[in-house]
């Protein structure tokens, strides 16, 4: 049987190790792999507040702009489309959720489709001016914001998570070897470092409404994998 | 020694010495030199040949004008030919050295050509060297060698270079006088501002001025704007860094040499960044280039552009000369002049064409006891390799004879240019102006404003002044609004007021006086303006390209107006009749490294992709090949095995224990919504709306004009949810497809399409233990009576949630496993483990095409050209009768399409069963007929099949579903392979393994 230390991420392979906290912070660019991360794709003419109350996350209506809520953050990718990240393991829930909740929405799972390096580290808005031709000054781009864009020649969807600044890179999965690379060879004349990241808390769904007939109570499937741990190292797993 | 610099003056650190060698001899500078003022301070002024007749020359300019002054710079991969003395920073242990001469730069047998030069007028090579035609590859090697300026370097490139974005309200390009004060109009209204400047440090022509401004020495007053700029944090000063590129939109491309300036190995920053900078508003304060004037001898070493022998007077402490004469046609020769003097040069005479020239300056030169000769000019120059004198004479025709001068230096001013390359690319017409006797830029193009002497202003007050206007107007056009700042109080010689110019393009001359170039860097003479004029090349863009007027490095920064004018008045025409050449990108030659960035490592070249299973196939020795791209696995040879024998066995396992593929790079789409199957029977041949959730079927999808397009199993998951999968290749085509008819035709279509590519890992188990080996992992029932072929079902794998399609590309029984992608090594692995008592082989790419074509099951793509119709392949039967429309419904109906000579796919057999017919060879008729030789059609795919035990072919021939049986001859370099045509299939044609 699969046993769960089997599941790989796209850069498992590369072995990465964290440094110490004395090179993460000399280092320019600091970067780490967010792994797992539930992902799921929405598609339709969504009514506003049938999401938030189904995931605890409200859809954003803005383009290019992120709701959170409940340890989610929902992305406006297009004008019938966001990507509603969470929480490693999450997406099943979420997919179940949305699917009693949506009825005739196209919900899809897309969570093995792309991994998240997230970045950081006083250089950061110059190293992904090296391969992102978006203006990502404050004064137009800024925390809460997203886009789909390119970074070297790898297609993204960027986040900018806070204004430290703190980006999140959601990379297709078969080409994030190539853009670990390309992240690493261009912060390498000014410091790289590689960092682990705590694992977001689990997700649990919305408390329920106290009024009758909104939705369904909600039963958890059963978990598909054996639980994981609490969080989530940069470190490989030895691999056999 | 540095004999020629003075103690005192210019903005060069003396205290400390740099040492470099040129062409071999050990010399040293100080810190604040370049390479040219550090050699002027040596006393060298040959530098360098000339491109065409081998003469000596000199050092011209002071800046990214020089025509001649052009060296080569490094030594091994890091060597940089034809960089400009003039800009190269001087560091300690700069290794420089002259060009295009040989043996030595004193003695160069090129310089023959000289003697020779009436055999060589311009364009000689479109008139000589024409016969025998064959002969020009003999003569051209000789040609290459005798011109051209620096060598390319051989090795590798070992220097790494950056690429970066960048984005601003208000771009400021040039750091003198008139941009600086743009740039602190501009960033004191809080716009974000990005300020370029060619040079190492801001200030421009203050560098090499004496003047104060608000009692600030004016080499020093750059200083304290550019620490008010560099205290805002919206505001980017780059300093060694030149705009090359003006595009649409106001796109513009920049080029930082980030550590050109330093030894080798002392940074471990990159060398140059390449700055691709998008700009709201774009100021052009790109200053103004001193015009050469044109007369007999004007290009050997000692004669110099005025506004260069005071600038090295003035910022490099630096003596050109011992005596100069000057040759001008305007006042600011004069302002030249007198620095020259007060820098210790003894400055004879001024030689102006001007009959009266009169005014301050004129009195302050007479003051100095300079000779004044007025309506005169210079008649031709004296001297081998450096000048010994001049001849002068009068304008006048009846004047008496030359008189001659002795000087080592000549100093030449015939007017200013303003910059306006930049103005010009953007598309900003230029404009004559009569008054320069120059082109100015016109109303701008877009939105961008030029300001101080690139605008045609140069007095430095007058540039301050529109400096600041310009960045204040900047700014507002970007909703900053602010007021200008004040213009400096400016004391001392500030060069306002008109030049008064009387135009000087050229005297005609006899040959005896020398030649006369208007073009130093191309080597061209008004004698060849004179003959492409007599030979009717009198359109500016031809003229340009007859003579190679404003072409090489230099891009005619010094010779484009002379060589206009001058072809003007052999037209005898004004010269905005004439026009001027386009001026293009870019303004200085860019380093090839630069335009790639980190791109030049090889692993960044292009995105490898891979599947979750890629480390294990590395491990197990797989020979990949590209597939888009996807790096996927080729087969996987053993040890002392050769790649064609590992296909072969990995074939045979396939059909005779377990063969097990990676499949994950099979595109993925999911399609939800109301209208999900009318969709898809719009967008395959056959019908998709009849399907039954949990069944699949096999599509093809057409172009509009019948011709297929790419193929792939659909599988309905629910009512209105579809999975759809195509070729590795064809993945984000198809996507694309989809989505242009949702979005541009089918707008009332409720549907979604997702790619899940690579959310999922797919695994292709075939073979006749297949379905022994899958029921140990699962606990679902795969009977073929429970699961038949073309079922669908979700199932624990290994433990894995997943889904498993009874579906084979093989013709194998066989099984297509997908699980979330990250459990997919994990799933492989498992099935290795478990296989091995069933001899479980993994297989690659050509395996799986050799198993598909013993099939006859065809690859879009290598079966299909992009003209082949379903019916073509055999396959009406995919095509549906019943629907009333679907893509490539009315192309397929088109008589063409319909003509029964049509190329089909038919199976090929060689008589010989060893032989493997090259693919894409010809088929024609047997017996093969004499040349011309009818081309019948082609073999697409060919293979050796070891479970036919002989060599299969599919073919696309003429006619070729009537044929079957028809004996054809397949002519190949080395001789006729005779075949017979047969039915598109080789093995198990009833399908009991793929149904089993």
């Amino acid at each position: 049987m699969a046993e769960h230390w089997q599941r790989q991420s796209p850069l498992t392979h590369l072995g990465l190790s964290a440094h110490d906290k004395n090179e993460t912070s000399a280092a320019s660019l600091v970067m780490a792999e967010l792994r797992f991360l539930a992902k799921v794709t929405l598609r339709g003419r969504i009514p506003g507040e049938s999401v938030r109350t189904a995931l605890g996350v409200s859809l954003p209506g803005e383009p290019n702009t992120v709701m959170t809520g409940n340890n989610l953050s929902a992305l406006w990718l297009g004008p019938d489309e966001w990507l509603i990240v969470g929480p490693p393991d999450a997406e099943r829930a979420m997919t179940g959720q949305l699917a009693k909740a949506l009825p005739g929405t196209a919900v899809v799972d897309v969570t093995e489709g792309r991994t998240t390096i997230r970045t950081r580290g006083p250089m950061v808005l110059d190293i992904l001016a090296m391969g992102c031709p978006l203006d990502l000054h404050p004064r137009a781009f800024g925390p809460g914001r997203c886009a789909q864009s390119t970074l070297g020649r790898s297609p993204i969807i960027l986040h900018q998570v806070d204004g430290a600044p703190l980006f999140d890179i959601h990379v297709e999965r078969s080409q994030a070897d190539y853009l670990w690379t390309w992240l690493e060879t261009a912060g390498r004349p000014y410091g790289v470092a590689v960092e682990a990241v705590t694992a977001p808390p689990a997700w649990r769904r919305p408390a329920p409404r106290r009024y009758p007939g909104a939705f369904p109570p909600f039963a958890p499937s059963p978990s598909r994998q054996p639980t994981r741990g609490a969080t989530v190292p940069a470190r490989s797993v030895p691999s056999s | 020694m540095q004999s020629w610099r003075n103690s005192t003056g210019g903005i060069i650190d003396r205290s400390r010495h740099l040492s470099f060698t040129f062409d071999g001899k050990r010399l040293s500078g100080h810190p604040g030199d370049t390479l040219a003022s550090a050699l002027l301070a040596n006393g060298i002024h040959l530098v360098g040949r000339s491109f065409k007749y081998h003469r000596p020359r000199g050092i011209v300019g002071s800046g990214v004008e020089e025509p001649n002054a052009l060296v080569r710079l490094g030594k091994g991969g890091s060597v940089e030919p034809n960089a400009r003395a003039t800009t190269t920073e001087l560091f300690d242990g700069l290794v420089a050295s002259s060009q295009n001469r040989w043996p030595s730069l004193a003695f160069d047998v090129g310089a023959l050509n000289s003697v020779a030069s009436g055999l060589i007028p311009a364009g000689f090579y479109y008139k000589t060297f024409m016969w025998p035609a064959k002969a020009w590859t003999f003569y051209e090697r000789f040609i290459r060698r005798a011109a051209g300026l620096g060598q390319a370097p051989e090795e590798p490139d070992p220097d790494v270079y950056e690429k970066r974005y960048a984005h601003c309200d208000v771009l400021v390009v040039g750091a003198g006088p008139a941009g600086l004060q743009a740039a602190r109009a501009a960033a004191r209204s809080g716009a974000r501002v990005i300020v370029a400047d060619e040079q190492a440090v801001p200030g421009g022509s203050l560098l090499g001025e004496h003047v104060t401004l608000d009692g600030v020495a004016g080499q020093e007053w750059p200083d304290s704007v550019r620490a008010e700029l560099e205290s805002m944090s919206d505001v980017t000063l780059l300093t060694r860094t030149t705009v090359v590129g003006y595009y649409n939109h106001n796109f513009l491309v920049a080029v930082e040499r980030v550590t050109d300036h330093l030894p080798a190995g002392e940074s471990a920053l990159p060398r140059q960044r390449l700055w691709k900078i998008r700009a709201r508003h774009v100021v052009l304060a790109t200053g103004a280039i001193e015009r050469p004037l044109v007369f007999p001898g004007n290009d050997l070493p000692g004669v110099m552009l005025a506004s260069a022998v005071r600038a090295f007077a003035n910022r490099w402490g630096v003596r050109c000369g011992a005596r100069a004469v000057v040759f001008t046609n305007n006042d600011s020769a004069y302002r030249s002049a007198i620095d020259a003097a007060d820098c210790g040069i003894h400055v004879t005479t001024i030689v102006d064409c001007r009959a009266a020239p009169r005014g301050r300056l004129v009195e302050e030169a007479h003051s100095r006891g300079i000779d004044m000769m007025a309506g005169s000019a210079i008649a031709g120059v004296e001297g081998r390799k450096r000048v010994r004198g001049v001849a002068i004479s009068s304008l006048d025709e009846s004047a008496p004879a030359a008189l001659r001068k002795e000087c080592d230096l000549v100093m030449m001013s015939g007017g200013w240019n303003p910059t306006v390359h930049l103005a010009s690319q953007s598309g900003t017409r230029l404009a004559w102006d009569e008054s320069l006797a120059t082109f100015v830029p016109g109303d701008a193009a877009t939105h961008q404003t030029s300001a101080g002497a690139a605008a045609g202003t140069f007095g430095l007050v007058e540039c301050l002044r529109s400096g600041a206007l310009a960045g204040t107007e900047a700014a507002a056009r970007t909703g900053f609004d602010g007021e200008a700042p004040a213009v400096p109080e400016v004391e001392g010689d500030t060069g306002d007021g008109a030049l008064d110019l009387e135009a000087f393009w050229h005297r005609p001359a006899s040959p005896r006086d020398g030649k006369a170039f208007h073009d130093l860097q191309n080597d061209v003479t008004t004698a060849d303006v004179a003959l492409a004029t007599r030979e009717n090349y009198v359109s500016v863009e031809h003229f340009k390209r007859y003579t190679t007027t404003g072409m090489g490095t230099d891009q005619g920064k010094t010779s484009g107006v002379n060589g206009l004018a001058i072809l003007a008045s052999l037209r005898g025409e004004a010269i905005p009749a004439v026009g001027h050449t386009t001026y293009r990108p870019f303004y200085t030659p860019v380093t090839i490294g630069a335009l790639a960035g980190i791109e030049t490592n090889g692993d960044l070249y292009d995105p490898v992709r891979k599947t979750p299973m890629h480390t294990w196939h590395e491990k197990n020795g797989a020979h990949f090949e590209d597939v888009g791209q996807w790096k996927r696995p080729y087969c996987y040879p053993r040890a002392g095995e050769t790649v064609d024998e590992a296909v072969q066995r990995e074939t045979l396992a396939a059909r005779t224990s377990i063969g097990i593929l990676d499949a994950s790079t099979l595109g993925k789409i999911d399609i939800q919504g109301a209208d999900a199957a009318e969709f898809l029977d719009r967008i395959y041949t056959n019908m998709f709306s009849t399907l039954k959730v949990g069944r699949c079927r096999y599509g093809l999808m057409c172009r509009d004009d019948g011709m297929v397009f790419d193929d792939g199993v659909t599988a309905r998951i629910a009512e209105n949810r579809f999975l759809m999968s195509t070729t590795t290749g064809g993945a984000s085509t198809v996507l694309n497809w989809l989505e242009e008819w949702l979005q541009t035709e089918w707008t009332d279509l409720e549907v979604y399409c997702t790619s899940v590519t690579t959310h999922w890992a797919a695994i292709a188990v075939a073979g006749p233990k297949s379905r022994a080996l899958v029921s140990e992992l699962t606990r679902a029932d795969l009977s073929a009576e429970a699961f038949p072929f073309m079922a669908w079902r979700d199932a624990d794998i290994a433990g894995i949630a997943g889904r498993i399609f009874r579906i084979s590309f093989s013709g194998e029984t066989g099984f297509e496993l997908h699980v979330p992608a990250s459990y997919g090594l994990a799933l492989w692995r498992n099935l290795m483990t478990a296989g091995e008592k069933y001899g479980i082989t993994a297989y690659g790419t050509e395996a799986m095409h050799v198993l598909r074509a013993e099939k006859g099951f065809i690859i879009a793509g290598q079966d299909t050209d992009g003209t082949t119709t379903p019916h073509d392949l055999g396959m009406s039967w995919i095509v549906s009768k019943k629907k009333k429309d679907f893509l490539g419904m009315r192309g397929l109906s088109r008589p063409d399409t319909l003509r029964e000579d049509r190329k089909q796919l038919v199976g090929l057999l060689a008589d010989d069963s060893a032989v493997v017919i090259p693919e894409g060879a010809h088929v024609s008729p047997q017996p093969a007929a004499r040349p011309p030789v009818p081309m019948e059609g082609w073999v697409s795919s060919s293979y050796m099949s070891p479970n036919c035990g002989r060599s299969i072919a599919l073919a696309l021939v003429r006619r070729g579903h009537d044929r079957i049986g028809e004996e054809v001859a397949i002519p190949l370099e080395n001789g006729i392979v005779r075949a017979r045509i047969v039915k598109p299939v080789f093995f198990d044609e009833e399908g009991a393994r793929l149904r089993g």
